[in-house]
């Protein structure tokens, strides 16, 4: 849970860097940033898909959908699109769940 | 109310220019259109626009929170510095301008360029605009209504203190959406920026001698006439032709006989001896450059052929000429003496080419017809000027000053970097001047955007029917003083001198306290005695800068002090590291202002005893 928990920090940390550079139009920069914060995502996913209860799946439910809307926006190269997802509905995701991991221990 | 109607009375009451322009608009002479344009909802309530363009969607905010992208994407420009200039291409829905607003300090100026009318058009009816159109700090040009206007904003506007720290923006996805667009703002900044840092070579290689010329040249006020004395003697029935010392003048100079006494001639200062010497005698000779060397005037000591000069033309040329001296000004001191003795100044915007300050006085004059001969600006194998002076110049060490342009066939040619700035500077004043013909009477060389080319044959047969007599102009021309008036101006010049010694005397201060202020203001917090000297200092300046007589001085200060005039108003995050860096810069300039003052005092005294 703690492994959880720091990866839920670092990537939030990641998508406002992320999203900055796209928004900015550092694009360059902005899919770098992207490789690292979809590496972290996988990891999360990962460790969200190995835990039993319903809640978790639960998570992990809604981070594949949420991830899917981002890569079909990534796929029309429609970057702010992807920011705006990561931004609005990815963050707020892994801060709900943040909250409850918090709240868990 | 609706958004359209009150947009367009915020526009009326704070850019009447542009509603005057909005008034006239041909809606088909956008060159952008759009297939469609709406504005839709976004999930925070915003609205976002989405274009299609080239059969292509685009959607020009994001569908999220439109506001907060754009202050995310406003973090990336950072306005530690004054006075900065900011040129933004696309206005879009104007939420990105507003979030550069936002961050923007008081003196700081933004000029937003917007490619396509019809996006203009559709915010103007969607959205509540107030915020930037009621602002001072933003100036909105349109493609199609008034882009013209954008070059010539951008020279007004951009100068020593602010070349360095300007931020050039662009709409997100702009660039990519309207690319013809885009390049040609592009090529408009990058020609602005050239324009100010040739204007500031200028300034810094004549400092000192402009200053001479204004001063010696006072004499010639005595028995002058000015540009409007001139308007109001000529005729302007008959075609202006203007000949330049392009090689093409050679080609042309039976035809310019054949013209003589049916159009006015008016001859730059470098083509004179030529003319002469074929046996043309032009109506009048315009000269401005304060270091012309005579040879490129003339050797004759008997021309009486009146000359069109500034004040601060090269004061040899004045003093071999012979004939009527007809005044033009650029503002600043010279100016004030007409003021002073209740005239209009004959004002006359300047320019590095004589050409087209000639052209620029013939529409001054009224002339509806102005005629460019010799106007070649590209090289004719190696020739540079008529007369077939090879350009010496011109070998493979200075391959870099030449450029290529368009040429008057379509096909490129071989030009100098000087000559295409001539040449966007007669496009820009073409665009202007709407109502006057401008024909380039040549057969080859660059093409001026604007003007029809025509060889000078057709244009002498078909324009040059009536008839001119330039010494009955001359019979009827008034001189501007009176002697009562020139007694005035000598009085009035003698005050000055009192303002000089007043402006040493500040100036010597000023840099005594600025020592002060360097040893005792260390850190950020600043004492009572650092305060006031800041405010001594304040007002010095704005005494300084408020006497007629500074606009003598500034380019001598200019030239003394260019590299700290150019960090002046850029700062760092180190509040005690810039207090240290204005005062050691400020010291430096008010060291050149009292130079400059030193340097005119005594040029002061010498010419008004030749009232």
């Amino acid at each position: 849970m703690e492994a959880l928990i720091k990866k839920i920090d670092e990537s939030i940390n990641m998508i406002n860097k992320t999203t900055d550079l796209f928004y900015q139009e550092k694009i360059s920069e902005g899919y770098n940033a992207l490789n690292v914060t979809l590496s972290m995502i996988n990891t999360i996913a990962g460790l969200l898909y190995e835990q039993q209860e319903e809640e978790y799946r639960d998570y992990f439910s809604k981070l594949n959908v949420i991830l899917k809307e981002a890569m079909d926006a990534l796929e029309m190269k429609d970057l702010i699109m992807l920011a705006d997802i990561f931004q609005y509905e990815l963050k707020e995701l892994f801060e709900d769940l943040h909250k409850y991991l918090k709240q868990k221990k | 109310m609706n958004y359209f109607e009150m947009n367009l009375e915020y526009i009326k009451n704070y850019n009447v220019h542009l509603y005057n322009k909005l008034e006239k608009l041909d809606i088909n002479a956008n060159s952008n259109k759009l297939d469609s344009i709406e504005s839709v909802d976004t999930k925070d309530g915003n609205k976002a626009v989405y274009i299609s363009f080239n059969s292509v969607t685009y959607r020009l905010n994001s569908i999220y929170r439109p506001i907060e992208e754009a202050k995310k994407w406003a973090e990336q420009f950072k306005f530690t510095n004054i006075n900065t200039i900011v040129t933004m291409f696309g206005f879009g829905n104007g939420i990105f301008a507003k979030a550069l607003l936002e961050n923007m300090g008081e003196k700081d100026v933004l000029l937003i360029y917007e490619p396509c009318y019809e996006i203009f058009l559709h915010v103007l009816h969607n959205y509540d605009l107030s915020g930037l159109l009621m602002s001072k700090k933003v100036f909105l040009f349109i493609e199609g209504i008034n882009d013209v206007d954008f070059h010539q904003a951008l020279n007004q506007i951009l100068d020593i203190t602010n070349l360095k720290t300007q931020i050039q923006s662009i709409y997100p996805n702009y660039d990519n959406i309207f690319k013809e667009s885009f390049y040609k703002f592009y090529d408009n900044l990058k020609e602005s920026i050239t324009t100010v840092r040739v204007n500031l070579n200028t300034t810094i290689h004549f400092g000192q001698r402009y200053i001479e010329n204004n001063l010696k040249n006072l004499q010639y006020l005595n028995n002058s006439s000015s540009l409007f004395d001139l308007k109001e003697a000529i005729t302007t029935e008959v075609p202006a032709i203007v000949v330049a010392a392009g090689p093409s003048v050679q080609d042309n100079i039976e035809e310019l006989k054949r013209a003589k006494g049916h159009a006015v001639i008016f001859a730059v200062d470098r083509v004179l001896d030529y003319l002469l010497n074929s046996g043309l005698e032009p109506d009048f000779v315009v000269t401005i450059d304060p270091k012309k060397d005579l040879k490129y005037f003339t050797e004759r000591t008997d021309v009486t052929i009146p000359l069109l000069c500034y004040m601060e033309s090269n004061q040899d040329i004045l003093n071999i000429h012979k004939g009527k001296k007809i005044i033009c000004t650029n503002g600043g001191f010279i100016d004030n003496l007409y003021i002073q003795e209740k005239k209009t100044p004959p004002f006359l915007i300047p320019s590095g080419s004589v050409a087209i300050v000639a052209y620029s006085a013939c529409i001054k004059l009224g002339f509806k017809r102005v005629i460019l001969v010799g106007q070649d600006l590209a090289y004719h194998g190696n020739k540079t000027h008529v007369g077939y002076v090879i350009d010496k110049n011109n070998t493979s060490d200075k391959e870099q000053m030449n450029v290529m342009t368009e040429g008057i066939d379509g096909n490129p040619v071989k030009s100098r970097y000087d000559w295409k700035e001539f040449i966007i500077r007669y496009q820009d004043l073409i665009g202007l001047n709407k109502d006057v013909e401008v024909i380039d009477a040549k057969e080859r060389g660059a093409r001026i955007k604007g003007a029809i080319v025509m060889p000078l044959k057709e244009v002498v047969d078909k324009y040059c029917t009536g008839d001119f007599d330039r010494d009955a102009v001359l019979k009827n021309l008034k001189t501007t003083f009176t002697s009562e008036e020139i007694q005035d101006m000598k009085e009035y010049l003698k005050s000055n001198l009192d303002i000089i010694e007043n402006i040493q005397e500040k100036a010597k201060k000023a840099m005594k306290d600025c020592d002060t202020l360097l040893k005792t203001s260390k850190g950020c917090v600043l004492s009572k005695k650092d305060k006031d000297m800041i405010k001594r200092l304040s007002k010095s300046n704005k005494y300084i800068e408020s006497q007629k007589i500074y606009s003598l001085m500034d380019a001598f200060i200019t030239a003394k002090s260019v590299q700290q005039l150019s960090d002046i108003y850029q700062f760092t995050d180190d509040i005690s590291e810039n207090n240290k860096n204005t005062y050691e810069k400020s010291k430096f300039i008010y060291q050149a202002i009292l130079e400059a003052a030193d340097y005119i005092y005594p040029r002061l005294e010498n010419a008004i005893s030749y009232f």
